[in-house]
């Protein structure tokens, strides 16, 4: 039989804003294997680890490994044990090289200076005996995304990790780079590493994974054999409903067009421009899909679009009036919602009430006034409306966004947005790390509005958002769009990640034709 | 009871604590240091109020900090770290003297005058610091700080050769015009009409805050300015009407402690009510609701420490190793977060076992 390699037992956590993380959660790793951790966003996947890991401390509970009883402070304490992680946002030193960064904190030493001789070869030993191709003397700063997540575990490796948590990795990358990356995780298991699988993605626990433990608000939900649970089972233990349904939409009636970007350039990075020569039209009634690995620009384009980022070359028109040199406000006024991705530094003030949060773009309007002061009768009844309709859950109006979860933080950005008198919609990102259930309801308010004539602009790094929401798409790669479907039903995932990763790429004639005047 | 009730309770449990321990300090060290430390004691704590005299001093040192905290308020709940009240109320002061002096008569349309033009003149001066910060990303802390000494040495200049009065003996302004001074409220002491605004300006700081739309979106960019811009507010203009409000309201503080309590002009440093401002200000949470009541206890921990040292043999120095000791305890986010922690945690529990049931 094989032996329990890790225990976690009856581990609770509560988080200083109140949150309920984890709630008497048992989880056990047996060595050799590939374990998957599913759940929703907030169902505390991130906290279980992080616990394992010592970066969080567990309220109440034991954890064991190798039938020990172990106190992880720390993640020395952690990496003392055996154990390694690859988070999701790289914990990588960019100004550094590979294999600076793979021995940070226990280089090998001459004397008082750091062997970077020594440092190179065993970094290449290393990627050597696991088979991961890599250049130790490349600096990160240079590196793809998927060569970084292999320097993270090669990092965890060259520690002597035996247990290996990944969180998410696949959320940033292409379809062929998440093969590559599953093939490599097969090997490293046929070694006798273990692997902890944090994911949300059935299809890849069903492909890479022997067992799965599955969390929901905070609790596990049981251990079930991959190979024997089927993918409906599983996604109806991750939601509790069944939820592998296509997105339901009409085909698309596109209109006048409402938003035009005209050539619009953008700053270097790595002696390329960000941004260089991007045209395309935005219709109403349409849901325009911006497909691309992240970091193709598609931040840049869409903080210019929304004012945040001064525009330096080529024009934006937005329902006929230039914007090109434009303020927040003036788009604003003009009828635009943006969600944007980064929902904690943007999109909400955590230390400000639901209320607060909710009236922020329209805090001037009449409707909040009563004698010239604002009212918070008026207030309360505005916002006590939209927290029903978008069914936000949380104890008061004046709750404090931060103590709210993920899923619902990005509700309070979204029923602000969304409501009004709306012409655009600028959503980017709009589901990430949000909750399958939420995400949903995300989707049919955005499939909504472009039903009564609005017209939506999506960036998404989830393939299967993009692909599903969106009614035609364009692919940036390096600062241009590389291609234009018209009929984004027309295109196979395989085709998309092409374009994606600049293999492939249409010619002038046919990307002109999302320009529509 | 909701996790926002539970927070601000917190608070209030943590200013009370840090009060609490901070008295005991100052206890602690009078009991050490005093030959006769129950005299010291209840001069310390009963003092200001064994007399209208007293009392009236206590009420005198509410007023111009009262101002001055209402101003701290401002700038500071919009996220921005600008010192300028102290150089503010200096330069407040004095700009009343001069306005009083050069018009030459008393009455109200005098004081009037002389207040609106020293609160008009510190607000536009408070708004230079800013605009290099917005322009030029200077630091506003060090820009602020350096423009109170540019203040106090032009103030300085201005006494010397424009409204000295070199028949007296000391360095002082020419006396100011009969009835150009505030009005006595309370007989026996020197509390002016000067109370009367300071009440004012308390209730429409707070309705301003509180109660406007503009002082909401302050409030929002103080407490996440990228989440302002985003939404639509023009952050550079509400950074700068704050920095001016806030210099106007420490000007009028100056201006008031000028025209109520003295005969000439005769401050030659900066009289320091700019900094018990910022103090006050922190102890009330930036909320200029907690204003009056956050003075009051200064002005009286001041008063009693005064009182203490004039009849007692304990220094009243001792009150700003109290002060530091509160403003430590209150400012740092680690002090009682285990507590805190531990609040939330039976929040939450006692929550999901109501649920169940």
């Amino acid at each position: 039989m094989e032996e329990l390699i890790l225990e976690m037992k009856q581990i609770t956590k509560i988080y200083g804003n109140g949150v309920l993380a984890n709630e008497k959660v048992d989880f056990s790793v047996k060595k050799g294997e590939i374990h998957a951790l599913m759940g929703e966003n907030g169902a505390g996947k991130s906290t279980l680890m992080k616990m394992l890991f010592g970066i969080e401390h567990p309220d109440e509970g034991e954890i064991f490994i190798g039938g020990k009883k172990v106190q992880i402070k720390s993640p020395t304490d952690a990496l003392n044990l055996g154990i390694g992680m690859v988070h999701q946002h790289f914990m990588l030193v960019d100004s550094l090289t590979v294999a600076e960064n793979m021995v940070l904190r226990c280089e090998p030493k001459r004397g008082l200076f750091i062997d970077m001789g020594k440092a190179v070869s065993e970094a290449e030993h290393i990627a050597k005996k696991y088979n991961f191709q890599i250049d130790a003397k490349a600096a990160v700063s240079t590196l793809p995304v998927g060569m970084k997540q292999r320097v993270e575990i090669l990092k965890a490796l060259y520690r002597g990790a035996e247990i290996l948590i990944l969180d998410e990795p696949t959320a940033v990358l292409t379809p062929q780079e998440t093969e590559e990356l599953f093939r490599q995780l097969k090997k490293l298991r046929d070694n006798g590493h273990t692997i902890i699988f944090i994911s949300h993605k059935i299809r890849e626990i069903k492909e890479l994974c022997d067992r799965i433990t599955i969390l929901r608000n905070g609790q596990s939900k049981g251990v079930y054999d991959v190979t024997e649970a089927s993918v409906e089972e599983l996604s109806a233990l991750v939601v509790g409903r069944d939820n592998v349904k296509k997105i339901e939409k009409s085909k698309a009636v596109p209109g006048e067009t409402m938003l035009c970007v005209k050539n619009l350039c953008y700053g270097y990075a790595r002696k390329k421009r960000i941004l260089n020569g991007v045209s395309f039209s935005v219709r109403r009634g349409e849901i325009l899909g911006i497909a691309g690995v992240e970091g193709n620009g598609q931040r840049e384009l869409i903080e210019i679009i929304t004012q945040l980022r001064r525009n330096e070359k080529g024009e934006l028109w937005l329902d006929g009036q230039n914007i090109s040199a434009g303020n927040v406000k003036q788009f604003r006024d003009l009828g635009s919602g943006y969600i944007p991705q980064d929902r904690l530094t943007y999109g909400a003030s955590t230390g400000a009430s639901i209320e607060e949060n909710l009236i922020s773009a329209s805090s001037g309007e009449k409707k909040y006034h009563n004698r010239g002061l604002l009212s918070a009768a008026r207030i309360r009844a505005y916002t006590a409306q939209l927290i029903r309709e978008f069914q936000i859950k949380c104890d008061s109006p004046r709750t404090n966004v931060g103590m709210l979860s993920g899923g619902n933080i990005q509700k309070v950005v979204v029923a602000r947005e969304l409501t009004g008198d709306r012409n655009l919609i600028i959503a980017d990102q709009p589901t990430r790390g949000i909750d399958i259930k939420t995400a949903a309801f995300i989707h049919q308010r955005l499939i909504a509005l472009r039903d009564e004539g609005k017209a939506v602009l999506l960036v998404s790094a989830d393939l299967n958002e993009i692909m599903e929401l969106s009614d035609s798409l364009i692919v940036m790669h390096e600062g241009k769009i590389t291609a234009y479907f018209p009929d984004a039903e027309m295109v196979t995932e395989q085709e998309l990640g092409r374009y994606m990763l600049g293999l492939d790429r249409q010619d002038e004639e046919q990307i002109k034709e999302v320009c529509y005047e | 009871m909701n996790s926002r009730q539970v927070n601000e309770m917190f608070q209030i449990i943590k200013t009370m604590l840090a009060i609490l321990v901070a008295m005991v300090f100052a206890f602690l060290f009078i009991v050490l240091i005093s030959n006769e430390p129950l005299a010291a004691l209840k001069a310390f704590l009963v003092g200001p109020f064994s007399s209208m005299r007293r009392f009236g001093n206590l009420i005198e040192f509410f007023i111009p900090v009262c101002f001055t905290a209402l101003g701290a308020c401002i700038i500071f709940s919009i996220g921005q770290c600008s010192v300028i009240g102290e150089g503010a109320v200096f330069f407040g002061g004095l700009i009343a003297a001069w306005i009083s002096i050069k018009m030459g008569t008393g009455g109200m349309a005098v004081q009037l005058a002389a207040l609106l033009g020293a609160a008009l003149v510190c607000g536009l001066i408070a708004m230079i610091p800013m605009h290099l910060k917005l322009k030029y990303n200077a630091d506003l802390f060090v820009d602020s700080l350096m423009l109170n000494y540019v203040l106090l040495y032009m103030g300085t200049f201005i006494l010397n050769y424009s409204i000295r009065d070199s028949e007296i003996g000391m360095t002082a302004s020419y006396a100011l015009p009969e009835g150009s001074t505030l009005p006595v409220l309370v007989q026996k002491t020197q509390i002016t009409t000067a109370l009367l605004l300071a009440v004012a300006a308390v209730i429409l700081v707070v309705i301003f805050m509180e109660k406007t739309s503009v002082g909401y979106q302050m409030r929002m960019v103080g407490l996440n300015e990228k989440f302002a811009r985003y939404s639509g507010m023009s952050v550079g203009k509400l950074c700068m009407l704050s920095a001016f409000l806030g210099g106007l309201l420490s000007g009028a503080g100056g201006a008031v402690e000028i025209l109520g309590r003295y005969e000439r002009f005769q401050w030659l440093g900066l009289p320091g009510f700019g900094w018990d401002g910022i103090l006050i200000a922190t102890i009330a949470g930036f909320k200029a609701r907690n204003v009056p009541i956050a003075a009051l206890f200064i002005a009286y921990i001041r008063t009693g420490a005064d009182i203490m040292n004039r009849t007692c043999d304990v220094p009243s120095e001792l009150i700003i190793a109290i002060q530091s000791l509160l403003i430590l305890m209150i400012a740092s986010r680690g002090f009682l977060s285990k507590l805190h922690q531990r609040l939330i945690v039976q929040h939450v529990k006692s929550n999901a076992a109501e649920s169940e049931v």
